[in-house]
């Protein structure tokens, strides 16, 4: 699943670092999910939407036929 | 009554002890940068997956072995069961762990690595000598690292 972590992350200013600590998870946790290596839970990717003040859809882009 | 091995005993308790150890210290540190987290959860339960695969061919071959009149001793068996699985589980681990934060995937050379512990378990069991099983401990690490070594560079935009 594809996702905009790294351009909101540029646009709010927030490292890798200060968004894994926001969100309680490991800054090689960001990195796997930032590049779309590893599908984060639901709860997850909520939190990490709500740290940049957006819901889950505009952070996490779901490609319909690709499950 | 069979003979009670001191060193057998000293290696295997001790063995455990230590692995115990640093099962516990390497999460202790994890946790200190929120490392036990669902990504860690998640590589670590699919390396035991696959090390169960790794440790059913094991089974398969040591039942070949036997079907072609080879003789294996129960403490062999066990023990490069124990090795395949643990093994395979930690190797698989750590690859994961560092393909999930590289850029450029980690490709250590299966074919090489597989090779290495096929001879040296059929000569290991050959021989009836255990230390050709050992010796090939660090020529397979040292592939598993120099391997890692290039991919580690990640550097955040």
């Amino acid at each position: 699943m594809k996702n905009r972590i790294r351009e909101l992350r540029k646009l709010k200013k927030i490292t890798q670092e200060e968004l894994s600590k926001q969100v309680g998870v490991s800054r090689q946790s960001i990195i796997a999910i930032e590049s779309g290596k590893f599908n984060p839970s639901l709860e997850l990717a909520y939190n990490i939407s709500k740290a940049f003040h957006c819901t889950i859809e505009e952070v996490f882009l779901f490609e319909e036929g690709r499950m | 009554m069979m003979e009670v091995s001191i060193g057998g005993i000293i290696g295997l308790y001790g063995g455990m002890l230590f692995g115990v150890l640093g099962w516990w210290f390497g999460r202790k540190k994890a946790k200190e940068n929120r490392g036990l987290d669902e990504l860690y959860y998640h590589i670590w339960q699919k390396a035991r997956s696959y090390a169960w695969y790794v440790t059913l061919g094991a089974i398969y071959v040591f039942f070949s072995l036997i079907m072609f009149g080879v003789e294996l001793s129960t403490a062999m068996v066990l023990g490069i069961l124990l090795l395949a699985h643990v093994g395979s589980w930690g190797m698989i681990g750590i690859i994961m762990s560092v393909n999930m934060t590289s850029t450029a995937p980690l490709q250590p050379s299966r074919v090489k690595i597989g090779i290495s512990v096929i001879v040296f378990t059929i000569v290991s069991i050959l021989t009836n000598n255990w230390l050709f099983l050992l010796v090939s401990i660090p020529p397979n690490l040292i592939g598993l690292i120099t391997a890692l070594i290039p991919n580690r560079k990640y550097s955040e935009e």
